[in-house]
């Protein structure tokens, strides 16, 4: 072995050496140094392979008979390939023309260096099949025109890419809005069932890591799709109530108006008709429906002095505790005092001797104070809270507020609450917290929970959900009485609210407005709640019109609403007149 | 020495030749050669079933996710046509119009069933467990069973008394 040959087997032998001592050292300083230690890490992600979300198609909105009130559509993502883009401009312009965008907020998005970090990026969202199929027609057109060609300032949508999911739509557009509620581009759900199931609805998104080796056979994990719902409403009598709604806010100069139709055997909600409405697929259009302090569901999310329609309440408690009877006598001279305050009729005078029919007939304000003095405070409040008054009633709707009921004990409250609590001043109750009460009227003193969800649908089941009943409230024999006491003195009067061929019960409602001066303006909120037919309920309507200005009587006003909504009730729901029931079913 | 010869010879005689040597190692390691190209080509055949099974269950599920949602937009799609403005609209194009209070006749139909509330999917209920219906040739061990066709050929009457 010569000295040449010593020397390169030396120089070998080092190098040689060196490289496991290298390794080593590279070993030794990842494990030390953080920094190099994310590094690595990052760069086994991007190796390894993706962590890809897979969303859930969230689950379906439908009416009691299947009509589908929200659903899902294809819609897509623009963005850009930031590595595939080699014209920046092309894209900025043709997301400007075709998509409406902003040229040079798109230019900039289009022209940003690609690297590790900025490999995509988006440009437009919720695009819709017919727009993106322009663009395909675009691209395809430019490919031919000047696909031979090299060059930067060569038109091309290169890195034009178009990505595909689900969102939201409405294929009744305003049709029951308030109860349905929307979801918002971000995918929450707002207001109505959409915001309270939101959860439900969304389902649970799963993050999964796909491998980029190829050979790796994965399959992706089934992601159950979010909870369907099917609603207690009916599509059918939803629609004639907006129609009712709409028209009477027209032909009364109310601000607005609402109409519930309630189920009262089981608290179903039929319909809940409110105005203002939205076109839920235009949702980002909320603030210009919605002025000022307008609820987007004054049915349930809407607190007010609902007046004299609470006498019914008043008296249920009256009659239910033997307080009164219908037939006893009260001699109304026009006026009460009750804690100090002096209470007087609508009229101002005084009617006289009057049974309690008289009473409930004319709507006494001062007949009913003396009803809740003699059923006393203590037990007057403790029915008005096994109403429900003053509480969420919880029906499944986002946005539920619980009005106000004071009680003795509170620091607000005096004894005057007492009488004219009686007649629904001083007292706020939202129209589903009226109509949940009332309902009990009825249906044999029994209080139905109200509820607007009928069924739910998971993972390829229907689970019903049964009536359940809020509370005993009051006696049967009490809600009988009451129900013909309000029936007969709607006979008695020749009420605006009586439908031909149909016994009805109900109630008429003039609230006045209270303003920080007190009961000083002079826009009521003008209601009625009915029911019928009155020996087998198959509806209860609670109507609301507020700030009517052609008359400002519940009588004037709400009690015609009523009429016509129980006219297309009997229709829409197959009731039969009485006396063709009667002779159909031998009842 | 003539002891030395013969150790020679016989170690002549049981010695190899170089070439012969050198041929063994050389078809030891084209075996080895061979057995490693017979495994590398399996391996490389079974990772590219692998990868076209794992890229197709992968195009199958992107179609799979491509249907669910063409699936749903169709589902949309029908609840627009179907939605109670366009109903209504067809319905008075055909001439029909709401049926007012006094204009409906109420008839008593033997058997007519009344709408019933809608279901779109089975109600859920709970799985209750079945006995098996596997004969017990499927599920006793094989001398009990060989035991028993014995018996059976054997006594076929003691078999049909029992």
């Amino acid at each position: 072995m010569n000295g040449i040959n010593l020397k390169r087997y030396l120089v070998s032998g080092i190098v040689v050496s060196l490289m496991p001592i290298l390794i080593v050292g590279q070993l030794v300083r990842i494990q030390v140094d953080s920094d190099s230690k994310e590094k690595l890490k990052a760069l086994q992600e991007i190796y390894t392979g993706q962590l890809v979300t897979i969303v859930p198609e969230r689950g379906i909105i439908m009416d009691r008979n299947g009509h589908m009130l929200a659903g899902n559509k294809v819609v897509y993502e623009v963005g850009v390939e930031l590595a595939q883009v080699t014209n920046p401009h092309t894209i900025a312009l043709t997301m400007n023309v075709v998509l409406g965008k902003d040229y040079s907020k798109a230019l900039g998005i289009a022209s940003e260096e690609a690297s590790p970090k900025a490999v995509y990026r988006p440009l437009a969202d919720n695009v819709s099949e017919e727009k993106v199929a322009q663009l395909e027609v675009l691209i395809e057109q430019m490919q031919a025109t000047y696909g031979g060609r090299r060059g930067k300032d060569v038109p091309s949508l290169n890195g034009l890419v178009f990505r595909q999911h689900l969102a939201r739509t409405y294929p009744e557009k305003s049709l029951a809005s308030p109860i349905v509620g929307f979801v918002s581009n971000e995918g929450s759900g707002y207001f109505g069932v959409e915001g309270y199931y939101n959860e439900f609805l969304a389902g649970k998104p799963k993050q999964v890591l796909v491998l980029n080796d190829p050979t790796y056979a994965q399959e992706l994990p089934e992601v159950p799709d979010g909870v369907s719902l099917i609603l207690t409403i009916d599509r059918n009598i939803q629609a004639a109530m907006e129609d009712l709604a709409d028209r009477s806010i027209d032909e009364y100069g109310a601000e607005s108006a609402t109409i519930l139709v309630m189920d009262p055997k089981t608290g179903e909600i039929l319909a809940l008709a409110t105005t203002p409405r939205l076109d839920l697929n235009e949702f980002y259009r909320y603030s210009d429906v919605f002025t000022k302090d307008t609820p987007f569901n004054p049915g349930v999310s809407q607190a007010y002095e609902p007046g004299s329609v609470f006498k019914v309440l008043t008296m249920l408690a009256a009659l239910d505790s033997g307080a009164v009877t219908p037939d006893t006598e009260y001699v109304d001279r026009g006026a009460i005092e009750v804690g100090g305050a002096i209470i007087y009729n609508w009229n101002r005078g005084g009617w006289g001797p009057q049974t309690m029919l008289g009473c409930m007939q004319h709507s006494l304000n001062v007949c009913l104070a003396w009803v809740a003095t003699q059923v006393g405070a203590k037990d007057f409040y403790s029915y008005l809270q096994s109403f429900g008054i003053g509480r969420l009633t919880g029906v499944e709707m986002a946005g539920e507020v619980e009005g106000r009921l004071k009680v003795p004990g509170d620091q607000d409250w005096y004894d005057a609450d007492l009488g004219v609590n009686a007649f629904g001043q001083g007292v706020s109750a939202t129209p589903i917290q009226m109509a949940a009460a009332i309902s009990a009227v009825a249906n044999d003193g029994r209080m139905m929970q109200p509820h607007i969800v009928r069924a739910m649908i998971n993972k390829g089941y229907q689970q019903n959900i049964e009536p359940r009943v809020a509370g005993i409230v009051a006696k049967p024999e009490t809600a009988h009485t009451l129900t013909e006491m309000l029936a007969k003195s709607l006979e008695i009067e020749s009420s605006n609210a009586l439908v031909e061929g149909y016994r009805i019960a109900g109630k008429t409602g003039t609230g006045e407005i209270p303003t920080p001066l007190g009961y000083t303006s002079n826009e009521t909120n003008a209601s009625f709640v009915g029911w019928g037919p009155v020996d087998d309920p198959k509806f209860l309507v609670y109507v609301w019109m507020e700030k009517p200005s052609t008359s400002p009587w519940g009588s004037e006003v709400a009690a015609p609403v009523f009429r016509e909504a129980a006219e297309q009730l009997v229709v829409l729901m197959n009731i039969p007149p009485d006396n063709v029931r009667h002779r159909l079913y031998g009842q | 020495m003539v002891d030395m010869q013969r150790i020679e010879s016989i170690t002549h005689a049981y010695t190899q030749a170089p070439w012969r040597r050198q041929m063994q190692y050389l078809i030891l390691f084209l075996l080895i050669l061979v057995f490693a190209a017979l495994v590398a080509g399996l391996y490389l055949n079974v990772t590219a079933q692998s990868a076209t099974i794992g890229s197709e269950i992968q195009i199958m599920q992107a179609e799979i996710i491509r249907l669910e949602r063409e699936n749903a937009g169709l589902q949309a799609y029908l609840g627009d046509l179907m939605s109670a403005e366009n109903m209504h609209r067809r319905a008075r194009e055909l001439g029909f119009e709401p049926v007012q209070i006094d204009q409906a006749v109420y008839l008593l139909v033997p058997g007519y069933v009344e709408r019933q509330p809608i279901m779109v999917a089975p109600t859920y209920q709970r799985q209750v467990a079945r006995a098996s219906v596997r004969p017990p040739e499927y599920t006793e061990p094989l001398f009990p069973w060989l035991e028993r066709r014995i018996m059976k050929v054997i006594f076929p009457v003691l078999e049909t008394r029992q």
